[in-house]
């Protein structure tokens, strides 16, 4: 599978709301996206339609040349399991050890009893391959260790190295420094452009900073009121006029 | 590989919790190998005519030689309702009523001086006065005296308090309202200091640092963050109470179970089997009840 | 415009009802009036509290042997080798402990399985999917056992342990497996009740995140939903166990050798130091169960 990403004509409407309108975007494999907007925009939404959590009201999601619409649920799941998403609120277990909560990232391409088998008697093998992924992330011993006593920031690189293991063509990140502060944000964009370079992953990363967006992202899509509102080089784009209300933004010339 | 195995060697490891399984494991396993279960006849030709003959005494009297007929059977069930059932019934809801409602005052009354966080010459904040020896000393008199009080009060099983009770004020109904209403004020004091020490802090302290006392701290703000969650524990409580109150007047003359014990006494099953279900149908209903009452304190918290 | 953008988890709970204070303004005014009715009907007299003299007298009796328990036998006349207070407390506590040993493992067994059962986690887990949904037959199956098992579980609860025992006193007499097995069931029962509400009320945020990296529905419930209600699972099953102790000593007043029996015994003959001497023994009994029961919570704790 190929970490391609197509929306076309995506219209998403959650009741009378519409959250997405009209919106064509095209991201190819292995780039690096910075989705930047106000709340609400529909960054969230737009990330949810990527892994089918989300399903259009109009138009066609494409991953890895897959429409999603098509698939059945089998093949829905294989693609989930190599579309990763790393939650703002990092979504672990927090009375297990870091071991098990990175190995339940191989759920989605293990069957039931396969799966059993390996989050209660890990083989070698399995325990290895996550001891790997966080020494990728830097909390290697920390990989008995009960999840919940991890710092924040550790336990924030822990759902780093569980989506890894989902050895992912496409990763995304949903604010996953909104609440965090800044010099432990860019230590963690940092990260995770990284390990996307590494493995010549799709990352696509909903941030609130144009900052961030600038210094490391070569592509930024900014949205306003569910469409599109500018998309290229983060250095050529207004951002600032981004989060300027309405009036001051018409004022200013728009985006 | 040998990284992984030296961390596995190294992880923190809590040896109370892996004592405390193995104990578990043993005590049930030892149990059921030691404790008698099997020895005699478990199963022997005499037992089984013993338990064919009482399944034929559950059937109503009328129709113990008749052949079955539903009919019969109910205008039997009915003249035992109208009879004694009903009261009864009513009489078990009731006690069960009174005593949670006696249960709930009384721990609420005791659960301040309980929490460990409150009854203290400190609270909250620590003082930047040292604190005189005398004035701490009593404080954790106080404190550890309800603390003891409400773990006697639940640790005492309500059949023992009902029993004691009895042989002090005779064959009444407040005994089995106070054995109920005792029993569950140690479980409710104990569940709301539980809930007053787990609340959040932050409110609380600064509400102490403006210099608030203990009493306005509790009125202003412990009593609406904590008094959602004390209902919660007190209408879960009422559902055991229902089981208990049942249960309790086989010591007595006032409740379901008096009747249960009177049935038993006379050997007639099938009247007891009546009255067992009668309390069985109140605790469904009372379940339901408790249910739907907690649900709405739920969603309105 | 609201989109619901932080919609990453499903539905929450709807906005409060009922005014600024919510339901238990009414709920405690509920309260009070069913108190007074029920004082009603039961022609409850707060003076009848007030024992009268005889009474003061055994009360004073009674509670004044609080702490001076019987430590050998009160009575006058005894036969020759009768063991002593403290052997017969001790044997009767070991029996106690050992009937609530011995009725928990079938009753965990089956609070788990009616438990599972009636929980709707197992068979609503596809909403966290989203997408399609194929597993129909789930959604068919899944009220039915669901209602099944809530059914058998609250009829199983509705019987006290102590009518389960007269039942199988009545039918099999007074054996040590009758004991258990009047423990057992509605203990099962109260466990299937607060499991299945524990395993829907746990949080479902790493459901959610195993669900989007393509677990099924099965994964999903078992290492996303189950883990999550799991530490409090265990707290519950320790303090059934300190219930059942307390039980199994009732048990006694029915003619089991446990606490009970000796305790009943000693209290009609009036001998109250010896009564003290089977309650504290009860109590050590409980009080250690709970302090150990805490320190366990305290560790599993999330």
């Amino acid at each position: 599978m190929t970490g391609d990403v197509n929306f076309q004509g995506v219209d998403v409407r959650f009741g009378a709301v519409p959250a997405l309108r009209a919106l064509d975007l095209r991201v190819a494999d292995g780039e690096a996206v910075a989705l930047l907007g106000p709340s609400g925009a529909g960054k969230t939404t737009l990330l949810r339609l990527i892994n089918g959590s989300v399903v259009p009201s109009a138009g066609t999601v494409r991953v890895g040349g897959q429409d999603l619409a098509s698939l059945d649920y089998g093949a829905l799941r294989r693609l989930r399991s190599r579309v990763a998403v790393i939650h703002q609120d990092l979504r672990l277990v927090p009375n297990v050890s870091v071991a098990r909560n990175v190995l339940s990232g191989g759920l989605g391409r293990q069957g039931f009893w396969s799966s059993t088998r390996t989050l209660l008697r890990p083989r070698d093998a399995e325990l290895e391959a996550a001891h790997a992924l966080l020494e990728r992330v830097g909390v290697a011993d920390k990989l008995f260790h009960r999840t919940d006593r991890l710092s924040g920031g550790q336990q924030q690189r822990v759902a780093v190295a569980r989506a890894l293991y989902q050895q992912p063509r496409v990763m995304l990140a949903d604010e996953p420094v909104a609440s965090v502060d800044p010099a432990r944000a860019h230590d963690l964009v940092t990260l995770l452009t990284r390990l996307a370079r590494e493995d010549g992953a799709t990352l696509i990363m909903s941030l609130h900073s144009p900052e961030l967006a600038r210094a490391f992202f070569p592509r930024a899509v900014a949205l306003r009121d569910g469409r599109v509102a500018a998309d290229g080089p983060p250095s050529e784009l207004d951002l600032d006029a981004l989060y300027r209300l309405p009036a001051e933004a018409d004022a200013g010339g728009g985006a | 590989m040998s990284a992984v195995r030296e961390l596995r060697r190294t992880r923190p490891r809590s040896a109370f919790l892996r004592a405390s399984a193995w104990a578990a494991g043993l005590l049930a396993t030892a149990s059921w190998l030691f404790g008698g279960f099997f020895q005699g006849e478990v199963w022997s030709a005499r037992r089984a005519a013993n338990l064919e003959r009482f399944l034929g005494e559950l059937r109503p009297y009328p129709l113990q030689d008749a052949p079955w007929s539903w009919r019969a059977a109910g205008e039997w069930a009915a003249a035992q309702w109208h009879d004694h059932l009903a009261h009864a019934t009513l009489a078990t809801l009731a006690i069960s009523v009174a005593a949670i409602v006696l249960a709930g005052l009384g721990g609420a009354a005791l659960a301040p001086w309980a929490a460990r966080s409150f009854a203290r010459p400190d609270p909250l904040l620590p003082s930047p006065r040292p604190v005189p020896r005398v004035r701490r000393a009593v404080w954790l008199a106080l404190n550890g005296a309800a603390r003891g009080l409400l773990a006697v009060l639940r640790s005492i099983p309500e059949y023992v308090w009902a029993f004691l009770l009895l042989g002090l004020y005779g064959p009444t109904v407040w005994p089995l309202v106070l054995a109920l209403a005792l029993h569950n004020a140690g479980i409710l004091g104990k569940l709301g200091a539980d809930t007053a020490e787990n609340l959040e802090r932050p409110a609380l302290e600064a509400l102490r640092a403006a210099g608030a006392g203990r009493a306005q701290i509790g009125l202003a703000a412990v009593l609406p963050l904590a008094a959602g969650r004390f209902l919660l524990y007190l209408f879960y409580r009422w559902e055991t109470c229902v089981r208990e109150a049942t249960v309790l007047g086989m010591l007595a003359l006032v409740s379901l179970g008096s009747w249960i014990q009177d049935a038993r006494a006379r050997n007639l099953y099938d009247e007891m089997l009546l009255a067992m279900l009668c309390g069985a149908a109140l605790v469904i209903a009372g379940d339901l009840v408790s249910a739907g009452v907690r649900e709405w304190v739920r969603r309105s918290t | 415009m609201a989109a619901p953008e932080a919609a990453w988890t499903v539905r929450g709970r709807g906005p409060a009802r009922g005014g600024p204070r919510g339901a238990r303004g009414p709920v405690l005014l509920l309260l009070a009036l069913a108190g007074l009715w029920a004082a009603w009907v039961l022609r409850l007299d707060p003076r009848a509290l007030w024992p009268d003299a005889q009474a003061w007298g055994l009360a004073g009796e009674f509670f004044g042997r609080a702490f001076t328990p019987a430590l050998s036998h009160q009575a006058s006349s005894l036969p020759p080798d009768t063991p002593s207070i403290l052997t017969i407390a001790l044997r009767a506590a070991v029996t106690t402990v050992v009937f609530a040993a011995a009725a928990m493992p079938p009753s965990i067994l089956l609070g788990l399985l009616l438990g599972f059962g009636a929980s709707t986690a197992w068979w609503t887990g596809d909403r966290e999917s989203g997408g399609r949904r194929r597993f129909a037959w789930r959604r068919v199956l899944g009220p039915v056992v669901s209602a099944a098992c809530r059914f058998v579980g609250a009829a199983l609860r509705s019987v006290h342990e102590l009518l389960w025992a007269v039942l199988f006193l009545a039918a099999f007499g007074v054996t040590p497996l009758a004991a258990v097995v009047a423990l057992a069931l509605p203990y099962g029962g109260t466990l299937a009740k607060v499991f299945a509400e524990m395993i829907d009320e746990a949080p479902r945020d790493a459901a959610g995140a195993l669900a989007e990296a393509g677990a099924g529905p099965w994964q999903v419930f078992w290492w996303g939903r189950l883990p999550r209600a799991l530490p409090d699972m265990i707290a519950y099953a320790l303090y059934r166990f300190e219930c059942a102790l307390r039980s199994a000593a009732v048990l006694g007043f029915f003619g089991f050798p446990t606490l009970g029996y000796h305790l009943a015994a000693s209290f009609e003959n009036l001998y109250y130091g010896e009564v003290w001497s089977y309650l504290w023994t009860l109590l050590l009994l409980v009080v250690t169960v709970d302090w150990w029961s805490g320190a366990v919570r305290r560790r599993l704790a999330v």
